[in-house]
């Protein structure tokens, strides 16, 4: 030890040197500015326009750092030149969509002149992403066409062809409608809330429909709604990769879930009540949303499968203040059969997914009841009204069991409870792009809709 | 392990007493002294002509919008500079901490006070457009909110006719002219802006005349288009309309805007990064004042022009419809100055604050007069105005660059503003006087704010007033433009020589001039700076003050004057301001 103290060794100088190298710059910040200034061209003022002056070089450009920024900032270089490499790709894109006229052109492409006809991108999480094309005031003023053509993962698509509000004289109006849905990948935990996740199964729900409704206005809030539609159902072997499909579940089990080997094809008869008092444009969203249905299916092709299903969901949209709000839901859905007949096991009341329990799978519980609450509350982070984008944030809490008889058990038992969040963007020219998260015993969702 | 945090405690104490002993022998070296900063050359020589921009608006906006927040937050240096509190200071300043006059700045109000006629004038040298007509349409746009039209008047000046919007007539064509004239008198380089009443039958179309459309596709224009586009306009009860004409910059070469970052390659003369010119970043004081918030490339101008016989590039800013509560669409949006366009720091203090924390924009009361928008006092703060997108020479903003604009915007009188805003035309005499008082509300809220962030001492004059003694005079410009009393105002004064104090803490109340006595009568009342002086002597006088009659004393400024060795006579060196 006493052979090799000394009191300043080399090694400790050497770091002390360096340490003071790093140091010192930042007391002196105020003289690194000087030495910037200092290097400034200092061309003295002269008359210009002679020969010698145009001969003359010109002064050097100052260094918009010092030296000593520019060894600082290397780790923040490093970390930009990701973003670097993407701006330095995007803006020549940008500079060049916006000299082509792409935009206008795009937006001329899919806008008629009059702004009656649209087509815009649409996006969810169920069948996929697709196109919508609207055409306003066809054939009478207030009449709308809309065809929707949508597909996702594992092939899942949906075509859609409505027309809407066909005015006939008075409040009355009629309306079509086809409709064909290939989801091929539909999930199938088992059956009551007490299904398991890892019990996911899969299969394949072909159906396609067609339907022809009336309607009348009861005042400017309330539509009173009758449809008569025809579906064709089959179910077949699911096309998912990652789980099995339902078909091989042993046969025991099958035999539980009516309309599983059969193909079905049903009339029904829906009626409908519609009270919406919502208030969407404004920066005080507020008002109810209430549908009231029932529905009659009775098969075409044998007479197995007759039931009915009563719907009721009722949602409050309460502004609390500067465009804050909650929006609180309750919503309840029964299914029965008549007639000694049976529900296709497709057709029970099912909870997951987005508009039922977020942070579930679609299908995740499938009985012949349900019932759900949901409460969010939504508050801006940017407003701006008009045509920039708003975004907004949301809280929820989902929570909802499903039953066989719902009136025959205790209201409050059983209830699966989900939550999370999510933002918003959205402005007045109809972009509407949400992104959520929930979490649920199952785990995390994620969910992505856009313009739906 | 023990033996080896020891031993790293014995190098660490090495380290630190190594580093202890630099220090102690870097604070032992010879006195600081003050270095004005060089003076730059004059900007507008010849140089070779230069090739325009190509950046449209759109690169323009994501570059605002997108790139340069991500490289500012990932600009560690300048976070160390703002947590040190060194931020780079303005790089184009001379001794005084002003610029000089050049291609982008050109003293006017601040430095001579312009007379009325002068100053309700402006840049308006041409007289504007003919009204009688006929005017002879070039081209015409309808995208957007508003139309407008290029026209060539009957002298063959070449004009943009911008209308006001439907339903709120006057706002922007007023807003455009005042501010114009505003910009002008701060120094500023702007275009000549005219209101103008005219009967739409003067309007002539040429044969190849082009329209932009309503989808931004150009295609020429037929007599449908030009009657859609005279039906956006709103006419006044007579028939006739109102618009604002914009005269086209005349140079040998239109540029394209410039950048708030950088230099331009090609200009020689532009040699100080344009987020540490001055004028740049003490334009936010002004656009603050007027509410000038889309301050971005394309709301500016390079002309390569012939002056004098030297060709150089001149900067100008254009476009002020979107001013003084205006916009192209209507009244300027509540949330304006408050927030930028994509605020991400106040979207994430939303989120985390669950939307509890209301903003103040969002209690924003309605407008009173549709001529005039959205402008008042109300949520005004000078210092936190938010342009519609982060400006890089704004960002890098200090105090001093805020004080001089301070000066520009506080150089304005109520008559000068009185004049200036006559020349926005308003029908209504409530809606002019409303902006007259909220133009200088909004300019004493201005100077209250940068004055009082910096001293406000300024205009410093050095006299001989017998042989060997000097009377130092200065202005303290927050008295002067009767932001504080001068009862409650109080001034304290250290003097050095060669960095060794003389007088400390002399009190002055009421009076703005300190008398130097005679340097031999110095020698005798402190023998021990005798040793030092030599012919390179430095004497400093560091002022403060107090606007609570000496209960608590502000940011110091120092001014240094030296003995010519030419004269003998002692001469301002610079001043130097704690920002």
């Amino acid at each position: 030890m006493g052979g090799k103290s000394r009191l300043i060794p080399l090694k400790s100088l050497i770091a002390a040197f360096l340490m003071l190298a790093i140091l010192i710059p930042l007391p002196l910040l105020a003289r690194t500015d000087q030495a910037i200034s200092s290097s400034k061209g200092s061309q003295e003022k002269s008359e210009p326009d002679t020969t010698q002056e145009r001969q003359k070089p010109y002064p050097k450009k100052v260094p918009p750092r010092a030296a000593w920024e520019y060894l600082v900032n290397i780790p923040g270089y490093i970390l930009y030149f990701p973003f670097w490499l993407i701006y330095t790709a995007a803006t020549p894109i940008i500079g060049w969509v916006e000299t082509n006229n792409v935009m206008p052109r795009v937006k001329d492409f899919l806008e008629s002149d009059d702004g009656r006809r649209v087509a815009y991108p649409t996006g969810e999480t169920q069948y996929g992403i697709g196109v919508i094309y609207k055409h306003r005031d066809l054939f009478k003023p207030g009449c709308l066409l809309t065809a929707t053509g949508m597909v996702g993962f594992n092939w899942r698509r949906m075509l859609q062809f409505e027309v809407e509000r066909y005015r006939i004289g008075g409040p009355f109006s009629l309306g079509l409608g086809a409709q064909y849905i290939m989801l091929t990948d539909a999930n199938f935990y088992g059956i009551g809330n007490d299904s398991l996740k890892q019990d996911r199964h899969q299969f394949a729900h072909r159906q396609p429909a067609a339907w022809l409704g009336g309607g009348l206005d009861l005042g400017a809030k309330l539509t009173m709604l009758a449809t008569l539609r025809v579906e064709a159902n089959s179910i077949s072997a699911g096309r998912g990769s990652r789980y099995e499909s339902i078909t091989v579940l042993p046969p025991e089990y099958l035999q539980q879930l009516p309309g599983l080997y059969d193909k079905t094809d049903f009339f029904i008869s829906k009626f409908e009540l519609r009270h919406d008092s919502l208030n969407r444009l404004s920066q005080r969203p507020g008002g109810w949303l209430i549908f009231l249905n029932a529905s009659l299916y009775n098969q075409l092709n044998g007479d197995g499968y007759n039931f009915y299903k009563a719907q009721l969901d009722i949602t409050h949209f309460q502004h609390l203040f500067y465009s804050r709000s909650f929006v609180v839901r309750a919503a309840a859905e029964i299914t029965r059969p008549f007639k000694d007949g049976e529900v296709p096991f497709y057709y029970w009341s099912k909870l997951g997914a987005r508009r039922t329990i977020r942070g579930y799978s679609r299908g995740r519980f499938r009985d012949r009841d349900s019932i759900l609450f949901s409460i969010e509350y939504r508050y801006p982070l940017l407003k701006r009204p008009g045509h920039i984008p708003s975004l907004q944030a949301a809280l929820f809490m989902d929570s909802g069991k499903v039953s066989p008889d719902l009136f025959a058990e205790p209201f409050w038992k059983h209830y699966h409870t989900s939550f999370g969040g999510g933002f918003r963007i959205f402005n007045q020219k109809g972009l509407n792009l949400q992104i959520l998260i929930a979490r649920s015993r199952d785990g995390w969702r994620f969910y992505l809709v856009l313009n739906e | 392990m023990q033996r080896f945090a020891a031993t790293c405690r014995i190098r660490i104490g090495r380290i630190l007493l190594c580093c202890s002993v630099v220090l102690c022998l870097a604070g032992c070296a010879t006195p600081w002294r003050y270095e004005p900063p060089q003076v730059l050359p004059d900007d507008r020589q010849d140089i070779p002509e230069p090739e325009p921009r190509g950046t449209t608006l759109g690169q323009d906006t994501f570059e605002y919008a997108v790139k340069i927040p991500t490289r500012r937050f990932f600009d560690l240096a300048r976070h160390i500079r703002s947590l040190s509190g060194n931020r780079i200071q303005a790089l184009n300043v001379d001794a005084f901490d002003d610029v000089q006059d050049s291609s982008w700045f050109t003293h006017r109000n601040d430095k001579h006070r312009m007379s009325l006629e002068e100053i309700s004038r402006g840049p308006n040298v041409s007289g504007g457009p003919e009204t009688e007509g006929p005017w002879k349409i070039d081209s015409a746009k309808v995208e957007g909110f508003t139309p407008g039209f290029n026209i060539i008047d009957a002298r063959g000046d070449k004009y943009v006719i911008k209308f006001d919007p439907w339903g709120f007539r006057e706002l922007g064509s007023a807003a455009e002219v005042i501010s114009t004239l505003l910009f002008h008198a701060a120094g500023f380089n702007v275009p000549e802006n005219y209101i103008v009443i005219f009967n739409p039958e003067i309007l002539k179309m040429d044969d190849a005349c082009l329209l932009v459309d309503e989808k931004g596709i150009i295609c020429e224009m037929t007599a449908n288009d030009f009657d859609k586009i005279m039906q956006k306009v709103e006419p006044l009860p007579d028939g006739r309309v109102r618009a604002v004409a914009s005269k086209f910059l005349k140079g040998e070469k239109i540029l394209g805007g410039f950048r708030y970052l950088g230099t331009r390659d090609d200009d020689p003369n532009d040699i100080v990064p344009h987020e540490h010119r001055r004028e740049l970043r003490g334009l936010y004081v002004m656009c603050a004042w007027l509410k000038h918030l889309d301050i971005k490339d394309s709301n500016s101008l390079d002309v390569y022009i012939d002056e004098d016989g030297r060709r150089y590039i001149k900067h100008y800013l254009i476009d002020f419809g979107s001013t003084l509560g205006s916009t192209v669409e209507g009244p300027m949006l509540p949330f304006r100055g408050h927030e930028t366009e994509f605020d991400t720091p106040r979207a994430f203090s939303n989120l985390f604050t669950l939307g509890l924390n209301v903003r103040e924009w969002e209690k924003a009361p309605d407008i009173i007069y549709p001529s005039i928008g959205r402008y008042s006092t109300w949520g005004y703060d000078p210092g936190k105005t938010a342009m519609n997108f982060t400006n890089p020479a704004f960002s890098f903003r200090t105090d001093l660059d805020g004080y001089w604009g301070a000066k520009l915007v506080m150089s304005f009188t109520d008559d000068q503003l009185a004049v200036v805003v006559r020349q926005g035309q308003y029908s209504d005499p409530n809606a002019e006087f409303h902006l007259l008082e909220v133009l200088k509300a909004r300019r004493d809220m201005t100077g209250r704010y940068w004055f009082g962030r910096v001293n406000c001492l300024d205009r410093f004059t050095l006299s001989e007033l017998a042989e060997g003694s000097y009377e130092l005079r200065f202005e303290d410009l927050g008295v002067e433009y009767n932001l504080w009393t001068k009862k409650q105002t109080r001034y304290r004064y250290d003097f050095r020589i060669n960095d060794q104090f003389i007088k400390e803490g002399v009190v002055l109340s009421d009076q703005t001039a300190i008398h130097i006595d005679k340097l031999e009568n110095f020698l005798q009342e402190s023998p021990r700076v005798k040793r030092r002086l030599g012919p390179n002597d430095q004497w400093e006088v560091s002022l403060e003050i107090s606007r609570d009659y000496g209960q608590n004393w502000g940011r110091w400024v120092k001014v240094y004057f030296r003995k010519d060795p030419s004269t003998g006579h002692f001469t301002l060196m610079g001043v130097k301001r704690k920002g």
